[in-house]
């Protein structure tokens, strides 16, 4: 899952893939090198399944991931 | 209680009110459209927000100021979608029988949603530019910008 500018730069809102990436991180620097996000990891926060969760969390088969470029709510 | 919504804040009426007779102070904080951003005409703000992680994040955050606080009800909502000037965004209303405990809780509530709820904002300028606002994203295409034109505009 996308949403603002990371949405935008992808030009999708949404989309299912198969990786052989295994953590959060590994699939971030996957797309990235696809898409050139432009954005680096450390300003992003990452959620699984709808929680905020670590970089480091390993990926299982149905994840849904969703990448998260600085807030700005309020 | 914590609302996500696409309509106007100005038209929720009960739903954002608490009642209890204990309260003796009610804080209201409403977070309006502002007609300036960086020196430029706004048009309006858009707003887009991941919805289930924002209403877990919301919920969590006035747990906690009922922990921190001794306070009575917090009724909260925030808009997503687009908000023009001078309408509301964000309100954060607090009731506790006295009104320290009532401002230092919504003072910690408008602070941790603007820094842990997953929504992001859009400023809309009048000359037809539009920014998203503290991504990173920002900062570069505005460089890009800067190189490609020569001079320092914050443009797209």
């Amino acid at each position: 899952m996308y949403f603002s500018v990371l949405r935008e730069r992808r030009g999708l809102d949404e989309e299912k893939l198969t990786t052989r990436s295994e953590t959060c991180e590994a699939l971030y620097q996957e797309l990235n090198d696809r898409y050139e996000f432009g954005m680096e990891i450390k300003h992003l926060r990452v959620a699984v399944n709808d929680q905020f969760a670590v970089w480091q969390t390993v990926l299982r088969d149905g994840d849904k991931v969703a990448f998260l470029a600085p807030v700005s709510g309020g | 209680m914590f609302y996500l919504s696409d309509k106007r804040l100005e038209d929720m009426g009960e739903r954002l009110s608490a009642k209890n007779e204990r309260g003796g102070a009610w804080v209201w904080f409403e977070g309006r459209v502002r007609n300036d951003h960086e020196h430029k005409e706004v048009t309006h703000l858009q707003y887009e927000s991941y919805e289930k992680l924002t209403v877990t994040e919301a919920q969590r955050i006035i747990d906690e100021a009922k922990q921190k606080y001794d306070i009575l009800d917090i009724r909260s909502a925030h808009r997503v979608g687009n908000v023009p000037v001078g309408e509301i965004s964000v309100v954060v209303g607090v009731l506790a029988e006295h009104r320290s405990a009532a401002f230092d809780a919504c003072r910690y509530v408008i602070d941790q949603y603007k820094k842990r709820l997953a929504i992001w904002k859009k400023t809309n300028y009048a000359d037809g530019q539009s920014v998203w606002v503290n991504g990173q994203g920002d900062s570069r295409d505005r460089l890009a910008a800067e190189e490609n034109i020569g001079e320092d505009m914050h443009v797209r």
